[in-house]
C-alpha cells in the first residue's frame, strides 16, 4: 500500500473512533505517516476501554445474576450501543449468543459498530455465521464500514462467506480498504464466490474506489489476485 | 497551554508530525469522546438499575457498586 493511501485509511479509522463522521474534520491526519496515527488510535482506544473498564467488569458481574431475555431488554431500552458493546465482551459466549439472538440485527449493527474486536474474540467467534452475516449487512446499510474493517478479519472461513454474501462490491473494497490486518484480506477474497471477485474491477470504477482497489490488489496473494484482475 | 494540560486528563501524546494546532484539535476531540462516553455510562446504568427486575435490584446494585 502506497504511505498515502495506508495515512488515509488510518485517518479513517481514528476519526471513526472519536465519532467524526465528517472526514473533512480529520483531514489533517491524512499528511501524518500511516504508523504514527496507528500508535496514537490504538492508545485511545485504550484510553477509552480502561475509562469505562471498571464498570464494564461490574456489569458482567451483575449480569450472572440475570437471564439472557432480561440482559437483552436490559441492552436494548437502558444501555445503548456503546455500553452493550462493553458488556458484550464481559459476557460467557454462551450467554452471548443467547442474548444477542433477542436483538433485532439493525441494533446488533450498532453494537457491533462500538465493539474492540480484540475484546471479545471468544464472543464473536460463538456467534453463528449467518447471523454474522445479517449484522455485516446492517452495519453496511449504515456505513460501518470502518467498524466492519476491525473485526471481519477476525471471523473464520464460515462468517467471512456470510458476510460477503450480504455486503456488495462497494462494501468489500470499502471494508478490505481499512481492514485492520491486511495480511489476512487473501482469505477474505477466497471467501467471494467464483465471479464474484471479477467483479471488483468495474464496481471500484463505477464508485470511484480506485485507490481502494489498488490497495486490495497489493495484498493479494498470485491467486486471489489473478481471479480480481480477471475482471479488469 | 494545551487541551491535554488544560483539561489535567491523562491523554495520549499526539502523533508527533502535526503542527501544534492540529495536536491540540485532535487532543479536544479525544477529551470530548471521553466526556461522552462517561456521560452516557452514567445515564444507561441509571436507565439498566429500571429494567432488572425488583427482587434483584439490591444485588445487582451491590454488584455495580451504585
Amino acid at each position: 500500500m502506497s504511505a498515502v493511501l495506508a495515512s488515509r485509511a488510518e485517518a479513517a479509522k481514528l476519526a471513526r473512533l472519536l465519532g467524526q463522521r465528517e472526514a473533512t474534520t480529520l483531514a489533517f491526519l491524512a499528511a501524518a505517516p500511516a504508523d504514527e496515527l496507528r500508535a496514537y488510535r490504538e492508545q485511545v482506544t485504550d484510553l477509552l476501554y480502561d475509562d469505562g473498564a471498571a464498570i464494564a467488569r461490574r456489569a458482567g458481574e451483575a449480569a450472572r445474576l440475570l437471564p439472557p431475555p432480561v440482559i437483552a431488554k436490559i441492552a436494548r431500552e437502558a444501555l445503548g450501543a456503546l455500553l452493550s458493546a462493553r458488556l458484550g465482551g464481559q459476557l460467557q459466549p454462551e450467554t452471548a449468543v443467547a442474548v444477542v439472538k433477542r436483538l433485532e440485527v439493525a441494533y446488533l449493527a450498532e453494537v457491533a459498530a462500538e465493539l474492540d474486536p480484540r475484546r471479545a474474540a471468544d464472543v464473536i467467534a460463538a456467534m453463528p455465521p449467518e447471523l454474522v452475516g445479517d449484522v455485516a449487512g446492517a452495519m453496511a446499510r449504515i456505513g460501518e464500514h470502518v467498524a466492519m474493517g476491525r473485526f471481519v478479519m477476525h471471523l473464520d472461513d464460515a462468517a467471512l462467506r456470510a458476510c460477503a454474501e450480504q455486503l456488495d462490491d462497494e462494501d468489500l473494497l470499502r471494508v478490505a480498504f481499512v481492514a485492520e490486518e491486511k495480511e489476512r484480506i487473501d482469505r477474505f477474497v477466497a471467501a467471494l464466490r467464483d465471479g464474484r471477485a471479477a467483479r471488483l474491477p468495474a464496481a471500484a470504477r463505477r464508485a470511484g474506489l480506485d485507490d481502494e482497489l489498488a490497495d486490495l490488489l497489493a495484498h493479494l496473494g498470485p491467486e486471489q489476485r489473478l481471479r480480481v484482475e480477471a475482471g479488469a | 497551554m494545551s487541551v491535554r494540560q488544560k483539561r489535567g486528563l491523562r491523554l495520549p501524546p499526539p502523533p508527533p508530525s502535526l503542527a501544534a494546532s492540529d495536536a491540540d484539535h485532535l487532543s479536544g476531540l479525544v477529551a470530548a469522546a471521553l466526556a461522552e462516553q462517561r456521560r452516557q455510562t452514567a445515564e444507561a446504568v441509571e436507565r439498566a438499575i429500571d429494567h432488572v427486575p425488583r427482587l434483584l435490584r439490591g444485588p445487582v446494585r451491590k454488584v455495580l457498586g451504585i
